[in-house]
């Protein structure tokens, strides 16, 4: 529960004392732990938090000069020191930025908004602005996060890069630089004037002007590392994997399955000409499932099968996961107008799911569902690939879902979808789908994932498709999310999207489903960092080809 | 107001059987909640009975994860109307605990609406007898039980065994009655109306969320008496199903009003719902208060088609009831016009009654399947076991015993969790019920040790807290409220080549056996919220670079912590308001907790290590003074402590690692140190009660094995108490913190020889607290105490005789005739006491003549100086 109350004496007769926590959570169905997990796996040593690569190279240098130079080493030593430099970094970056013209090397920069809320009065004031937040200076500093952006985004990261190691000591800081990787990488950035003028502004704590951090994050910003500077060329070999030496730290499948989705990454903007997406980072996701660029050339990167598999299974899973959230979202509609019992709403929805769906603008007519599973399974079998992108291909399903122009089909949609994740089967040559992603069964060792629900429809054979899915509502969607809320709930946590009362479903709360991020926008801004690609993704650069052509 | 979640889980309670009465069930809830809460007071035997229909629609949540029929039974009751009451018992051997109103067992009704509830205790430690609701309950179980399967039939028979004080006189001045709604009791309008005797009624208040159609029950209030009160009837209009022809026939007399709810505006959910049932009845010189389950409609109030439980609260001066449930604010504004305009909507989707009604199914190696049913059975059933509702996994011939069980001696059915009876083509001829396994009945309050536990305690003995005791612990110490229930498979961390623990997953706890550990098997999975919560702060590390774990159990899968997918949120977060990272999100990253819920785990954690001490102190209290000797203590009953200690002194003084603060220290060495001294302080007389046979048995041999770390850690806890407590103006709690080294001592000198080295190996990996004192002065602190231990059992043993008077400083040594050594204390108001360590506050009451007064001023590090002024320390 989330609070403990006292007693009042009145013991003889009083009202219940409710429980009124309420948050928004994310995960309802308990699901979406499966595909961070896969994501986790795909892409590991970054974040989706980890948004610029000069990062792993700034905080060892930091890191470096706090153990060399610092006078207070005690643990508040160290966090002034690191925030205080983490805090000048960001502001010169912001302040360039404001500086220059090309947005996508913007960004990103750790304390970037409230650097730029600073230095609308013409500079930062570091010491003020660095310190450590209280009461008192509620407002007036950057980070609530005791060792900053470092702490929150890139400490367990940079571990896990074998940049930094956990101090068993447990001194302040409670991480210690490796000497294979970490502090090779600070003493190139120590060679960098920029940086020792840096390092002078946050020692010094003083008040610093916008034109001042403007001049020096001219030189210090993500964007402006020089691809065959030694500091690029280490982030380089750090990431990419390619310098065993230096990435000893790291586990052998971290760093070689990291080196692949890197490649994977680039091949794709390499070979993207034309983007049909709205970005490559989404792109890529559905190139890989379909092994067909956005122009539906053939996309088969030269040494990165079995990588391109599992990014296939992560996106096929998220389909899954987002059918799934759509039963959940239609659940809610369902009981918009008033409560209703679990078995009603499922019979309805299931129902409902079974009718034929008329053409819609750019969406196309589908048929009635088939009555027995099998044989709905069957008819959403996937075209052939080079219509992948036509208006039966799983892309179109997907975007068929529309909750705000079509609330009464999306049950029906999301069927649709679920079906076709159903019969879509044959990439994976009968292996588990999660073959191909490291640790991928243990991921599998969870309820709800893409073989699961093969399992579950192999299951019901030739059962009513109708019945299967009105069950499969009760199971994955109602009950799984009342299980899941439940869960919350002893943990203090209310986050009911809808509870039981009286045997009906009670509205209790709002919920979007959307696909999960798999840390790609971040990888590829990463490689424009480090010299693979251009800023603007759309040209690989000379050191990029290089380790596309080492891959292939 | 109350918290019928919280103050069911009360471990002084020492329950041993939960009984719970409720029309509706929520399964999931109670599994995963309510049955933990109860666990929490100690309740391993839980008995629920639910209306027919709604059990029905409850079994539509069994999955595999449901303990239905395995830590809990329940049983559908038929009634002609509706299996209605809402009662939450308690029984413990000498306390008990009663929860009447009108809250089910449902989200709603034990969390989110508005509900009212009256609240019984009985402790056969205090003055009054047991109020005579508890026996009126208990009967309503019993009779209930008639019907349903052996192993409900047992788990009662049982309770009462163990209930002793329910077969006491009842308390005949209670100010409180229950009334028993049913066909063969008087309508329960006359209960309301018998309240008042021949007064003339006033005005009749009644919150009600139901009514029957014709509202006869209304009426009925409406013509008690002489008919000319006011009837005003409460109602939330947005959620109340009326006939609006049956409002316009009510006589003038009744008013239907709009509910406020009575609690505070952030007190009460947007999602709430009035479902109280309350009836105030008012005469020009009192109220009259009734409240539980009955609605106000024709079956629960006039024809006893309904089981109900009603309590007549009492008096209270006149308006007294309305102004203390601040109701006022419900009696104004009128509704009836717009209710009169209502169309009468009925019950939704009611499945209708099968051709059989199913009681339980049991099973068990002795009886080994039996089907108890409502009523008469045709002959030529089979009965269909599933896992699920889809399809029978298996079909098992029957054979009638009598006209409504049926038998088959037949094996069990793996993973079995429903069952249904079908006809010779195998259709269903009844709803299905959950199977009731035997071990729903198991006595797991009374026996030893398991196989697993003392595997455990061997884990602990070899020096690690290991995850298969925190499991063991977790299944058998209600205080922590968890329970184990499946085998798992083993991983243990890798090391880097810096020698980092390797990344891993919070869910890799669960399964973090210590491989080489000979004998020890797999570790059991835990399911409770606590587990991720301690296990963070056992192995803070893992926590912050999640990976997955080698095994991830189903119950972990379908935990959707929200924290598991942080770094998803705060992505989502950042996307949604296009910012850039600036870190004000204060979300959690890379899957490390929050500091807040991180201090609160900690808090939690403290408390019941404060909560257990405090309760073994209570115990040995009660049970170390004379004319007690031949009370029995069994051995499992300390070595629960000593897992506790364990944790205890695992967590305490650990950093946990948190998103938004770093590391963090969130149980701190004091409560370690003062929960060990207490518990010291109680074994230092509870040891002297526990059987020859059972020291020589394996639980004693156990709890004999881990005493070597209850000593050491005494022993530090008695340097650290003495170095940071020590300060003038401290003021002590009690004997364990005013004379640490004095409590060690008398521990020692209990346990004798059974106890023989400290066990200070690994010291510091085992305690991280360790540190907190100077090197080596846990073990000096333990090398006085044995010196003192030693040196009380000469003076005990008529060795050593110190002089008879002398001036009695506080925390100075006495021998007492027939009580031993003891040490003199002053409390706080300059009250004298004389103290042992299991009898903290003796009055002076003896001869001070007979006193041989034997050091001084003994508070702390003193001690040691006065010892070596008697020439006992060098």
């Amino acid at each position: 529960m989330a609070k403990k109350k006292s007693q009042t004496p009145t013991d003889d007769a009083d009202w219940l004392d409710p429980d009124t926590a309420f948050i928004d959570g994310l995960d309802h169905l308990g699901i979406l732990v499966v595909s961070t997990n896969i994501y986790a796996r795909l892409l590991p040593g970054v974040s989706n938090l980890t948004e610029r690569g000069r990062y792993f190279s700034f905080y060892p240098w930091v890191f470096d000069s706090f153990l060399s130079r610092a006078r207070d080493k005690s643990q508040d030593g160290w966090r002034t020191w690191i925030r205080r430099h983490e805090l000048v970094f960001g502001a010169a970056g912001t302040a360039a930025e404001a500086e220059a013209d090309d947005d996508y090397a913007a960004g990103g920069l750790v304390g970037a908004r409230a650097a730029a809320r600073m230095l609308k009065d013409g500079g930062v004031d570091v010491a003020t602005a660095a310190a450590l937040r209280t009461k008192d200076n509620k407002g007036k500093t950057y980070f609530n996060n005791r060792e900053g952006g470092f702490g929150q985004y890139y400490k367990g990261p940079m571990t896990d890069l074998g940049l930094l190691k956990v101090d068993d000591e447990k001194q302040a800081p409670d991480r210690r630089l490796t000497s294979y990787a970490g502090a090779r990488i600070a003493a190139a950035v120590d060679r960098l004037d920029a940086f020792r003028e840096l390092r002078d502004l946050a020692t010094a704590g003083t008040y610093v002007s916008n034109a001042d951090l403007a001049r020096l994050g001219a030189q210090v910003h993500p964007a402006a590392l020089d691809p065959d500077s030694d500091e690029a060329a280490l982030l380089r070999a750090l990431l990419l994997g390619d310098d065993l030496d230096l990435c000893q730290g790291q586990t052998e499948a971290d760093r070689v399955q990291r080196r692949h989705s890197f490649a994977l990454l680039l091949d794709y903007l390499a070979q993207q000409d034309a983007d049909p997406w709205d970005a490559p980072h989404r792109g890529v996701r559905w190139a890989a499932l379909e092994g067909r660029l956005g122009d539906a050339r053939p996309w088969a990167p030269k040494g990165l099968a079995s990588t391109a598999l599992a990014w296939a299974a992560y996106q096929q899973n998220e389909l899954l996961t987002y059918g799934l959230e759509n039963l959940l979202w239609a659940v809610l509609a369902a009981i918009e107008d008033g409560p209703r019992p679990p078995a009603a709403v499922a019979r309805d929805l299931a129902a409902t799911a079974m009718a034929a769906l008329s053409a819609d603008g750019d969406r196309a007519a589908r048929p009635a569902l088939l009555p027995t599973l099998d044989a709905a399974v069957r008819a959403h079998r996937a075209p052939p690939t080079d219509a992948c992108w036509g208006p039966d291909g799983t892309h179109q399903l997907e975007q068929d879902i529309d909750r705000k122009r079509d609330p009464a089909r999306v049950a029906g949609r999301a069927a649709r979808l679920l079906l076709r994740v159903a019969a879509d089967r044959g990439r994976y040559g009968g292996h588990h789908p999660f073959a191909a992603i490291p640790g991928g069964l243990d991921i599998a060792r969870r309820d709800i994932h893409l073989q699961s629900w093969w399992d579950r429809v192999d299951a019901a054979g030739s059962a009513s498709t109708e019945a299967f899915f009105e069950r499969l509502i009760l199971d994955w969607v109602i009950y799984r999310h009342l299980r899941v809320a439940t869960r919350k709930l002893a943990q203090g946590d209310y986050t009911y999207r809808f509870r039981p009362e009286q045997g009906a479903l009670v509205k209790c709360g709002d919920f979007e489903p959307t696909f999960t991020n798999p840390r790609a926008r971040q990888t590829m801004r990463i490689m424009a960092d480090i010299g693979l690609v251009s800023p603007a993704l759309d040209t690989v650069l000379p050191h990029g080809q290089a380790f596309l052509g080492a891959i292939a | 107001m109350i918290d019928v979640l919280d103050i069911l889980a009360d471990p002084t309670l020492e329950a041993h059987t939960a009984v719970v009465l409720t029309y509706e069930l929520d399964l999931i809830l109670y599994d995963r909640l309510v049955r933990r809460r109860l666990a929490t007071a100690g309740a391993a035997s839980q008995v629920v009975f639910c209306d027919a229909t709604c059990y029905r629609r409850a079994l539509d949540a069994v999955d595999a994860t449901s303990r239905i029929g395995q830590l809990y039974s329940v049983t559908p009751v038929t009634r002609g109307g509706a299996f209605h009451p809402k009662a939450y018992l308690l029984l413990g051997r000498r306390r008990g605990r009663l929860i009447i109103g009108s809250g089910n067992a449902t989200m709603g009704g034990l969390i989110r609406n508005v509900e009212i509830f009256s609240r019984f205790d009985f402790d056969a430690d205090g003055t009054r007898p047991p109020d005579p609701a508890f026996e009126r309950v208990m009967a309503l179980a019993d009779q209930l039980a008639r019907d349903a399967g052996p192993t409900v039939r047992s788990q009662l028979e049982r309770a009462r065994s163990w209930t002793p004080w329910l077969e006491t006189p009842p308390d005949d001045d209670a100010a409180r009655t229950v009334h028993t709604g049913d066909v063969a009791a008087a309508p329960l309008v006359e209960a309301i109306a018998g309240a008042v005797g021949a007064t003339p009624l006033k005005r009749i208040v009644a919150v009600s969320p139901s009514f029957d159609r014709r509202l006869a029950a209304v009426t009925a209030l409406a013509r008690l008496g002489k008919g000319t009160h006011e009837t005003i009837v409460a109602v939330q209009p947005d959620h109340v199903d009326i006939d609006g022809d049956a409002v316009r026939r009510l006589p003038s007399t009744v008013r239907f009003t709009a509910f406020v709810d009575p609690r505070s505006s952030k007190k009460a959910p947007a999602d709430s719902f009035a479902h109280a049932k309350v009836y105030v009845v008012q005469t020009s010189d009192a109220d009259h208060l009734f409240l539980g389950s009955a609605n106000l409609s024709a079956p629960a109030l006039l024809d006893g088609s309904n089981a109900e439980l009603l309590v007549a609260v009492g008096r209270a001066a006149p308006g007294g009831w309305i102004e203390r449930l601040d109701l006022a604010r419900s009696l104004e504004r009128d509704v009836r016009d717009a209710l009169s305009e209502r169309v009468w909507r009925g019950p939704d989707d009611d499945e209708g009654p099968s051709l059989v009604q199913l009681a339980g199914v049991d099973w068990s190696p002795q009886e080994r399947w039996m089907v108890v049913a409502c009523g008469d059975v045709p002959s030529g059933l089979a009965l269909a076991v599933s896992a699920g509702r889809d399809r029978a996994d298996e079909v098992i011939a029957l054979e009638p015993r009598g006209t409504r069980v049926l038998v088959a001696d037949r094996p069990a059915v793996a993973g079995a969790r429903l069952a249904w009876l079908v006809d010779e083509q195998e259709v269903a001829v009844s709803h299905p019920v959950a199977i009731t396994w035997p071990e729903v009945a198991a006595d797991r309050t009374g026996g030893g040790l398991d196989r697993e536990a003392d595997e455990a305690l061997r884990a602990l003995g070899l020096g690690g807290l290991l995850q298969p005791v925190l499991f063991e612990l977790l299944d058998r110490v209600p205080d922590l409220d968890l329970l184990a229930h499946e085998r798992g498979s083993k991983k243990r961390g890798a090391r880097d080549a810096d020698g980092a623990d390797e990344a891993r997953d919070p869910a890799s706890f669960r399964t973090d056996a210590p491989a080489d550990v000979p004998g020890l098997s797999a570790a059991g999975f835990g399911d409770d919220t606590d587990l991720e919560i301690l296990a963070t702060l056992i192995r803070p590390g893992a926590v912050a670079h999640a990976t997955v774990g080698a095994s991830v159990a189903q119950e972990v899968d379908e935990d959707g912590d929200d924290e598991w997918v942080a770094e998803e949120a705060e992505t989502r977060a950042q996307e949604n308001k296009r910012a850039k990272l600036d870190g004000s999100e204060q979300a959690a990253t890379n899957k490390r907790p929050s500091a807040a819920r991180m201090r609160r785990a900690g808090r939690r954690l403290m408390a019941r290590m404060d909560r257990s001490a405090l309760k073994l102190v209570a115990d040995a209290t009660t049970i170390c003074t004379p004319g007690k000797e031949a009370v029995r203590v069994s051995p499992r009953a300390l070595a629960r402590h000593v897992m506790m200690t364990y944790v205890a002194a695992s967590a305490a003084e650990r950093p946990v690692d948190t998103a938004d603060e770093g590391e963090i220290v969130v149980v701190e060495a004091g409560p370690l140190a003062l929960y060990v001294l207490r518990v010291a302080a109680a074994l230092s007389g509870l040891p002297a009660h526990i059987a020859p046979d059972d020291w020589a048995a394996r639980d004693g041999a156990l709890f004999t094995d881990s005493l070597g770390f209850v000593v050491a850690s005494c022993a530090w806890a008695v340097a650290y108490v003495e170095e940071w407590y020590a300060e003038d103006d401290y003021l002590a709690d009690g004997i364990h913190d005013a004379v640490p080294l004095f409590v060690l001592a008398r521990l020692l000198v209990s346990l004798g020889e059974r106890v023989g080295a400290p066990d200070f190996v690994d010291a510091e990996a085992r305690m991280t607290a360790w540190p907190e004192v100077e090197p080596g002065a846990a073990q000096a602190a333990y090398t006085r105490a044995r010196r003192l231990a030693d040196w009380i059992a000469q003076v005990e043993g008529g060795a050593i005789k110190p002089p008879v008077g002398g001036d009695l400083d506080p925390g100075g040594l006495a021998l007492v005739p027939n009580v031993g050594v003891v040490v003199f204390l002053h409390d706080a108001e300059g009250k004298a006491w004389v103290a042992m360590p299991t009898r903290p506050k003796t009055p002076v009451a003896f001869q001070t003549s007979a006193v041989r007064a034997v050091a001084g001023p003994a508070i702390g590090p003193l001690l040691r100086a006065e010892l070596e002024d008697v020439g006992l320390v060098r």
